[in-house]
């Protein structure tokens, strides 16, 4: 097989993939941003990365978690912007922009604006495991997402499940 | 057994147990009656959780955007040894255009810094009259009176002790 081949099957490879992977990247974007457009750049980014990835004629295996994985990577550095952007709002910062944080639209319900409240308020990592974890991921995977011992995710779980329904208590 | 540690409900809740440790959860949940109510509050906040963060998706799922990605597949159709070859072709040139750039802008402030080489020979022509002037000052000084002759009009040869008349 030659190069233009190989090219041309990575290509193929590539789109199928994108097809079929697109919506689960792009909720998992928008659960972890809470943003569509935030979620749209963070999927077209990822699945970039992919192309580069898989045209470069590298071989990945597990290919949902690498999507996963990839995504999540990218997205902490957004939230942590995000958070140093919250903060400045809560400290008194008047945003220029009031129609920006109307995501109302997309939210489907009140219950799930306040889903994402308490869910802003964990660490990006507690934040991550549980969308990862509603996901219905197995642990092995979110191991492998997140880089994490399989022995040491249930325990992380746990807390993370603890620390969210003290939230939704506190919400309620 | 003792009694369950969060880790292990949340284990159990999500089917994460082995088979063995899933038994001994099960013998003792049914001598535990702490554990049983521990457990079902367990799912249930997991349950809920699980439900509320999936109930939390966008509206509509956008269609995937066209990416663009077709300047790559062009430069990865090349095999990387013509790939590398070409980066070279590049690269040689631009380094040696560097350096012949250096060398002359190194070669143009020395130039200045030391003046024109005209201007450097007329140095040396004053100097080599100054030593002639000075070793043959009687030599000179006779002819110029003798003559009478402007000394301006005289230029030193190789042999600063013969002097030749300018026309």
């Amino acid at each position: 097989m030659n190069e233009a081949d190989a090219a041309t099957k990575a290509e193929l490879s590539f789109s199928a993939t994108y097809e079929a992977y697109f919506p689960m990247i792009f909720r998992f974007g928008f659960r972890l941003l809470g943003d569509s457009e935030q979620a749209l750049d963070l999927s077209q980014e990822v699945f970039l990365k992919l192309y580069s990835v898989l045209i470069s004629g590298s071989i990945i295996l597990e290919i949902k978690s690498w999507l996963y994985r990839t995504a999540a990577n990218l997205s902490y550095d957004w939230l942590r912007r995000n958070q140093r952007f919250s903060r400045l709002i809560r400290s008194g910062y008047k945003a220029g922009n009031p129609s920006r944080d109307i995501e109302s639209e997309f939210i489907k319900s009140e219950d799930a604006r306040a889903v994402k409240a308490s869910l802003d308020k964990l660490a990006p990592r507690d934040r991550l495991l549980l969308i990862l974890y509603a996901e219905g991921l197995p642990y092995k995977e979110i191991a492998k997402t997140m880089e994490l011992r399989q022995s040491s995710v249930g325990k992380l779980i746990a807390r993370a499940v603890q620390r969210l329904s003290g939230e939704f208590i506190e919400g309620e | 057994m003792r009694c369950l540690r969060d880790k292990q409900l949340q284990a159990s809740i999500d089917g994460e147990l082995s088979k063995s440790d899933a038994a001994e959860l099960e013998r003792h949940l049914n001598v535990c009656l702490a554990c049983r109510e521990r457990l079902a509050q367990w799912k249930s906040a997991s349950e809920r959780i699980k439900a509320k963060i999936s109930q939390m998706g966008p509206a509509r799922i956008p269609a995937p955007p066209q990416l663009h990605t077709e300047k790559t597949p062009r430069s990865a159709r090349i095999s990387p040894f013509w790939r590398r070859l070409l980066a070279s072709y590049i690269r040689v040139p631009a380094v040696a255009l560097a350096m012949a750039g250096i060398f002359v802008v190194g070669i143009a402030i020395g130039t200045i810094l030391k003046g024109s080489p005209r201007a450097q020979g007329e140095r040396w022509l004053g100097r080599q009259v100054e030593a002639a002037d000075v070793a043959h000052r009687g030599t000179v000084s006779m002819q110029v009176s003798s003559v009478g002759i402007d000394l301006k009009d005289y230029i030193p040869v190789a042999n600063p002790t013969i002097f030749a008349i300018k026309e």
